[in-house]
């Protein structure tokens, strides 16, 4: 009895020691840190940006929590010099993506914010070689109708929905490693939501055709090619 | 007595001996997670219940020490099961904690005191603990993942019912998603008045009052158990009206200020009385089933 009860204490305090042990650390150096800002262009293609938007209501609840998650936040509005369309882009990055601070899927960002979700479906966007797992909304509110199309890169991938992010985070966590997380979302206020989507595509194809093949995988993730 | 007392203390000791280390075991795995949980997930307002039941269940087993070690004097003890669930709980630990997957690091202490009383007492003993372990899985804060997927669907719900009442009661309501507009003022309806919370906490009381008075009959403990769903459920819907009530006939500050808490007491109170209500009437038609069977 005695030797049960003592193998038991030294089976946890073993037990206490690997979790503290497999805790996984940050290894991502602030010095190769990207300028998301910079790095995505301000006119492309046919694509200009919009002078920002100030009218946007500030809610410093929200901004809190955006500030916790979040170390760069960029939301643009682009306009289409071919058809007038105008597109919204929000990129958000977080260095660390554990279980208090990971990036937030728009399926809990805009309802938080009275949107209800219409619509949600999964998709696949090919631009080149590459094959992005997307996800596609439609956000409604009164007589707003907004179709949504993103993906969230975890470390290099790219994963779709809440419980392919858990994975990807505990798979990396019990490699030791915690990676970084973007999202990349991009919507527009339009009744026709193929139309949009069609738009979406053609946004983030020639955006990404844009900037150089190694800040791509920034975006899309995937392992940075010798060039 | 003094012989009562001379068997006693080795006795005493003995004991202490045996379960020294399985508490300090306990303490060195799990008091950091209790810290964490205090300063994370417990102390908002989703998943406040977890230190009451985490008391309640302390306290369960406290109540069935003297019973445990008495059914379990003297019988063979389970090592053949016991290693298996207390290496797998010690597993379950280490990734749940490493990994912050709180549903593992805190559902691992179910299957290692499972395992160190199959180890140490045998399986009367954990039969005789069954319980309070059972009632610790309302300890296990929800993954995230599922709060997000129930929460909506069960705030929409909430809304739709209270407005449909309300309009039924000619008030001025409409509704867009999960604001409700009456009157002049706009309400959002929280996250809390899903009731996913309500939900948990009402369950767990329910159970441990059913534990506790101990029905005999099978039917009514089950039916009860599952009848706490739509009771919380209705007891949300009457927050919600209170609230937009107080809101319409008060004002404002009313609706936000100390009447919220009071809609919260309303909350628990309503719920409270429906149990107690359906309890009865519970009672009642097994009472004439029964009687009816035994005529005929």
């Amino acid at each position: 009895m005695m030797r049960t009860g003592l193998l038991i204490l030294v089976l946890m305090f073993a037990a206490a020691a690997s979790a503290i042990a497999m805790k996984p650390v940050r290894i991502a150096p602030d010095a190769d840190r990207v300028d998301y800002e910079s790095l995505i262009p301000r006119g492309f293609g046919t694509w200009s940006m919009l002078p920002a938007d100030v009218t946007s209501v500030i809610n410093p609840q929200q901004q809190e929590v955006l500030d916790r998650i979040y170390s760069q936040i960029i939301s643009r509005a682009y306009r289409d010099s071919q058809t007038g369309s105008v597109v919204m882009l929000a990129i958000a990055y977080g260095e660390e993506q554990s279980k208090q601070s990971q990036v937030h899927f728009p399926e809990v960002c805009y309802p938080a914010q009275g949107f209800q979700i219409a619509k949600s479906a999964k998709d696949e966007l090919t631009i080149q070689e590459d094959v992005i797992p997307v996800t596609r909304l439609v956000a409604t509110l009164d007589a707003r109708h907004e179709p949504i199309t993103y993906w969230i890169r975890l470390g290099k991938r790219v994963v779709r929905g809440n419980l392919e992010q858990k994975i990807a985070t505990v798979q990396e966590g019990l490699a030791g490693r915690v990676s970084d997380g973007l999202l990349f979302r991009v919507s527009s206020i339009e009744n026709d939501t193929a139309k949009a989507y069609r738009l979406h595509d053609r946004f983030a194809a020639d955006l990404l055709q844009a900037i150089a093949p190694d800040s791509r995988r920034l975006l899309i993730g995937g392992e940075v090619r010798p060039q | 007595m003094i012989l009562a007392r001379r068997t006693g203390q080795p006795d005493w000791r003995n004991r202490l001996l045996i379960w020294l280390p399985v508490i300090t075991g306990l303490i060195v795995l799990y008091l950091p997670s209790l810290m964490d949980l205090f300063r994370g997930i417990w102390s908002t307002d989703q998943q406040a219940h977890g230190p009451i039941v985490l008391v309640i269940a302390c306290w369960l087993i406290y109540r069935k020490w003297p019973e445990m070690w008495r059914v379990s004097e003297g019988r063979s003890t389970a090592a053949a099961v016991g290693w298996p669930i207390f290496i797998f709980g010690l597993i379950l630990y280490i990734i749940g904690r490493s990994q912050e997957i709180l549903i593992f690091e805190i559902g691992s202490v179910i299957w290692l005191l499972a395992g160190i009383l199959l180890l140490l007492r045998g399986s009367a003993a954990l039969k005789a603990q069954w319980f309070p372990l059972f009632f610790m899985l309302f300890m296990i804060p929800l993954p995230g993942a599922v709060v997000d997927a129930v929460t909506m669907p069960m705030k929409m719900a909430v809304s739709y019912v209270a407005e449909n009442i309300l309009f039924w009661a000619d008030y001025p309501i409409a509704r867009t998603g999960v604001i409700l507009q009456i009157g002049q003022y706009k309400l959002l309806v929280a996250d809390a008045c899903a009731g996913l919370h309500t939900l948990f906490t009402l369950e767990a009381l329910g159970l441990l009052y059913l534990n506790i008075i101990r029905h005999d009959s099978l039917v009514r403990n089950v039916t009860l158990a599952i009848l706490i769903v739509p009771i919380s459920f209705t007891a949300n819907v009457i927050r919600v009206i209170v609230l937009t009530l107080i809101t319409y006939h008060f004002g404002d500050e009313a609706g936000q200020g100390f009447l919220h808490g009071f809609a919260g007491m309303v909350l628990f109170l309503s719920a409270l009385l429906l149990i107690i209500a359906v309890d009865s009437l519970l009672q009642l038609s097994i009472g004439i089933i029964n009687t009816s069977s035994r005529t005929s």
